[in-house]
């Protein structure tokens, strides 16, 4: 094992982004079999429409995988304490999902120190899709 | 409209963490280092952070039961907020155990969208908390289209 370097979570720290690759059906395809959410307006055209979207769109929780993924990157996974989102805006097909985040504060949970982290998912023309908050422990 | 009498109510399942399905979410999400790693005899993935909202609805026939059975139409509903607790790690080869309860129904724009609330504590084979999942739906009512409560 080597040792694991933290990143600095001093107050206003930025996490390094995390872009991903235009979103496509075959990604919508392969989440659903993947995480088992076969909601039908994520991956048939006909249902999506008949909802009266114009076409199928993304899971929140595949934006919500994408900032896990910002995070887990960052610190080791057994610093987050907890992850909120709110999921603002839908994901459309061929948007590209640009996730950043940044330290806020510093506060103290459960008697340790820990930093709150404010996490934000928008698409390539700047649109916000989901924003959010992680807890993660400094010590 | 769906009635507040569901509040209460619960729902359990218990869940194997595949590690060949881990795999196959890891890949999706495109973490593909972790998704395509050797592992060591006895060595095991973890479970990323938000797969635990999946492995409730994995491997079940009908995982939206809960909601169709209140008469919500699975065409006319929205994501709207998630939050974890994490409180322990969870791994491939774990057996989990998921309690749902549905927290509160609310409603929203005078009944043009209804919020459903709903908390699911997840525990390991070792009976130790592993984290707390709340979720909250928005269900737009298709009943009250064309009545001016645009969601």
């Amino acid at each position: 094992m080597t040792a694991v370097t933290l990143p600095s979570l001093a107050v206003g720290a930025e996490l390094p982004p995390l872009v991903v690759e235009p979103l496509s059906r075959a990604t919508l395809a392969l989440y659903a079999g993947a995480s088992g959410d076969h909601v039908p307006l994520h991956i048939d055209t006909d249902a999506a429409r008949k909802a009266g979207m114009p076409d199928v769109f993304g899971h929140g929780m595949l934006s919500a995988a994408w900032l896990g993924r910002l995070l887990t990157r960052w610190v080791p996974q057994e610093r987050i304490r907890s992850l909120e989102l709110r999921f603002v805006g839908i994901m459309h097909l061929y948007n590209e999902a640009h996730c950043t985040g940044r330290v806020v504060e510093h506060i103290e949970l459960d008697g340790r120190r820990a930093a709150r982290v404010q996490i934000h998912l928008h698409n390539q023309y700047g649109e916000p899709k989901v924003a959010g908050e992680a807890v993660i422990s400094i010590d | 409209m769906i009635s507040r009498e569901h509040i209460g109510r619960h729902r359990r399942a218990t869940r194997q963490v595949e590690l060949g399905q881990l795999r196959f979410f890891l890949s999706a999400i495109g973490e593909k280092e972790a998704a395509f790693a050797a592992l060591a005899p006895g060595q095991r993935l973890q479970v990323p952070p938000t797969y635990l909202f999946c492995l409730e609805m994995i491997d079940d026939p009908d995982p939206l039961d809960w909601l169709t059975g209140m008469g919500v139409n699975l065409l006319h509903i929205l994501h709207g907020q998630q939050r974890f607790d994490y409180h322990a790690p969870a791994w491939s080869g774990d057996t989990l155990e998921f309690d749902m309860c549905i927290e509160d129904i609310q409603e929203k724009k005078g009944g043009a969208m209804q919020f459903i609330l709903k908390k699911t504590e997840v525990r390991n084979q070792h009976g130790a908390l592993v984290a707390t999942l709340s979720s909250t739906v928005i269900y737009r009512d298709p009943a009250h289209q064309g009545k001016g409560g645009k969601a």
